[in-house]
């Protein structure tokens, strides 16, 4: 579902933003640079382990992170949902930037478990956002929260609008959250591991349904996730993040065919495949993430990398466009030159 | 209902052991109620003999609780040997005073609390949060009795807006009965504020942490309304907890405040009991305290499932 590129302004256009969180630790070296854009009816697919700082890179777009929690941010987020000119939501004061969450961006939870108020009913959740935004009464509410749970398949809508989170199974909680993401119409839906917590079975399900809203809505959208396999058939463009940075940006299918940074290599490698014969060992990367409070100098994949030289762990690599190719750049020192011997991109 | 049929078993149970327990410990004090009654000095032995009898005190003590048990279940606590008033009678002619001043003690301590521990779990360890801590504690250090007597010297002697003591009841006139309540209410109020506060304060900060705050946040809701409406009843169960618990014991915890104000109240009618060894409407208040509290604790329970479906449908 690769997109044209459109000569419309971008939705978003992150530049060097960088997010410092306090922790009892010290500083947190949470979001370190990072450099994007993003149009509308696009997917950007950012892949990372745990703690690579892709939620809180997410949050930090949202405006969710708490005020006490972020030591500072800087760089700039351009957002621009329908009428320029594009504003950088770092500056603009909280107060406004609330009218932007809902109508003109929103968010889905890794699990939908938790992500629900346990004590409301699913017609005050699904309505409160239309209700403030909006200002449809409570009638119309009810209708559009009807229309949006059917939209997003659950069956039997008007019957479980006024059931509790608690009456509905996991695949349908998300669902429901899905729904109250898309209520206002938003421009941009950050999606941040939107299947993690579900089956196996529903996680498809949930990735499909995503896609069609997405079209049906034009919407740009980020999908987050740690598994290179979710976004390889579903992203425009796949920003792989580590330590708080973009290791390497390009294309989907750029990516897979010629990546170049050795970080991104080793995430390909761990996707087990179904062509390898049973009992193959998966190939996992060894040791640990870097901790991000007070980080070493050099890169932080280094320890973790099998092609480090002395000078990755000294200088910090700077990103670089591959040559010839404005939208794959990578950040290393020594990239990769020749295709992965594995072929088996298609996942 | 089917917490009813579960818990009724306990309810009984407890209810049976502490009228028991209470029979037992106030028959069993040192001094004999009939020389209590008749007066320590120069009564002959035949007279005190002649008043135990009468009283049924030569009886076992086994026999004379189930008797007096049988009687407390219908309705009847027997009659004061000091007054010939009946016990039943006394604390239900008091029991409206103690019933308002708890009630308006408790919504006083909710209506400061509950604004006070947003705000402080809001702004969760900045200076505001802090300050109100620190009153908080010092509210919660007073202790009841001293609470009352600063009230009055305050609003009483110092400002005149309300009396210091005395009651006017609700029929003669509500204003005078709402002056006459406001200070001991408030000296009731004072201390379970702060406890009240403490307790949502740590149960808000908590359920603030929640995805589905985070959630609401991102729907754009304001701040207000994500306190009140999404972060407040989840956060409220040891808070209604406890204020079951002092409800429950309202009547126990009003015995200083209304000998202090005056009051014509439950508590000050034990007090007194107690200070004249009135031993039967001491067992008889006693008893009704024990079970006010139950069955306080019992609704309570049931009004778990209010706060949270996840009970009301487990059932």
């Amino acid at each position: 579902m690769s997109h044209a590129q459109t000569d419309t302004q971008p939705v978003l256009q992150v530049d060097e933003l960088t997010v410092r969180l306090n922790s009892s630790q010290g500083l947190v070296h949470a979001v370190e640079g990072v450099s994007f854009a993003l149009s509308r009816g696009q997917t950007l697919g950012i892949v990372g382990e745990s703690g690579s700082g892709k939620s809180v890179m997410a949050r930090s777009l949202m405006g969710l992170l708490p005020r006490r929690a972020v030591a500072f941010s800087a760089g700039s987020v351009m957002f621009q949902a329908d009428q320029p000119p594009a504003r950088d939501l770092l500056l603009m004061p909280e107060k406004q930037r609330r009218h932007l969450r809902g109508p003109a961006m929103a968010m889905i939870f890794q699990d939908p478990m938790t992500a629900l108020n346990p004590v409301l009913r699913l017609s005050v959740q699904l309505t409160e956002s239309v209700r403030q935004h909006v200002g449809l009464d409570r009638q119309q509410a009810r209708i559009r929260a009807i229309e949006l749970l059917g939209a997003v398949g659950i069956p039997d809508a008007s019957r479980r609008i006024d059931q509790f989170p608690h009456q509905l199974s996991g695949g349908m909680r998300q669902r429901v959250v899905i729904a109250i993401a898309l209520a206002c119409n938003p421009s941009l839906l950050i999606a941040d591991e939107p299947t993690t917590a579900l089956d196996v079975t529903v996680q498809k399900q949930i990735l499909d349904l995503l896609a069609r809203l997405q079209r049906e809505h034009d919407m740009a959208m980020i999908l987050i996730t740690h598994d290179l396999g979710v976004v390889a058939s579903r992203a425009d463009h796949i920003a792989v993040m580590y330590a708080g940075r973009v290791v390497e940006y390009a294309p989907a299918k750029t990516l897979f065919t010629a990546m170049k940074h050795p970080y991104t290599e080793a995430l390909f490698n761990s996707i087990p495949r179904i062509n390898d014969p049973s009992h193959t060992r998966l190939q996992a990367i060894p040791g640990r993430p870097p901790q991000l409070v007070e980080p070493a100098p050099g890169c932080a994949f280094a320890p973790r990398c099998q092609y480090a030289q002395p000078r990755c762990w000294q200088q910090t690599p700077p990103v670089v466009a591959v040559d010839g190719e404005d939208d794959h750049r990578h950040a290393c020192f020594y990239p990769i030159s020749e295709t992965p011997a594995r072929e088996d991109a298609d996942v | 209902m089917r917490l009813l049929t579960r818990k009724l078993p306990w309810l009984l149970g407890t209810l049976f052991a502490v009228s028991f327990f209470t029979f037992m410990l106030v028959s069993l004090l040192p001094g004999d109620p009939a020389v209590m009654i008749l007066g320590a000095g120069g009564v002959s032995p035949e007279a005190v003999a002649q008043l135990r009898l009468e009283l049924g005190l030569d009886r076992p003590l086994l026999v004379r609780y189930f008797d007096w048990l049988g009687n407390a279940l219908g309705g009847d606590l027997g009659r004061s040997p000091m007054t010939g008033q009946s016990v039943t009678d006394a604390i239900l002619s008091r029991l409206p005073v103690t019933i308002q001043l708890g009630v308006m003690a408790i919504l006083i301590a909710l209506v400061l609390a509950i604004p006070l521990a947003m705000v402080s779990a809001y702004f969760a360890g900045s200076r505001l949060d802090r300050s109100i801590s620190g009153v908080g504690f010092a509210l919660m250090s007073v202790p009841g009795f001293m609470m009352a007597i600063f009230l009055i010297l305050i609003f009483a002697v110092g400002l005149g807006w309300f009396p210091a003591t005395g009651w006017v009841p609700l029929s003669v006139s509500p204003t005078a009965n709402l002056r006459s309540a406001i200070l001991p209410a408030m000296s009731l109020a004072m201390i379970e504020l702060a406890l009240y506060m403490r307790l949502l304060r740590t149960d808000l900060i908590d359920t603030l942490q929640q995805d589905y705050i985070t959630l609401a946040r991102a729907k754009g809701l304001p701040n207000w309304l994500i306190l009140t409406r999404h972060a407040l009843r989840p956060s409220s169960f040891s808070l209604m907890t406890v204020v079951g618990l002092q409800l429950g014991g309202v009547i126990s915890g009003a015995i200083i405040v209304e000998e202090i104000f005056a009051l014509p109240g439950v508590g000050r009618l034990l007090y007194q009991s107690i200070l004249q060894r009135d031993l039967l409407m001491v067992q008889g208040i006693v008893l009704f305290i024990a079970t006010a509290y139950v069955v306080v604790n019992f609704l309570v329970d049931l009004c778990y499932s209010l706060l949270d479906p996840r009970v009301r449908y487990a059932e």
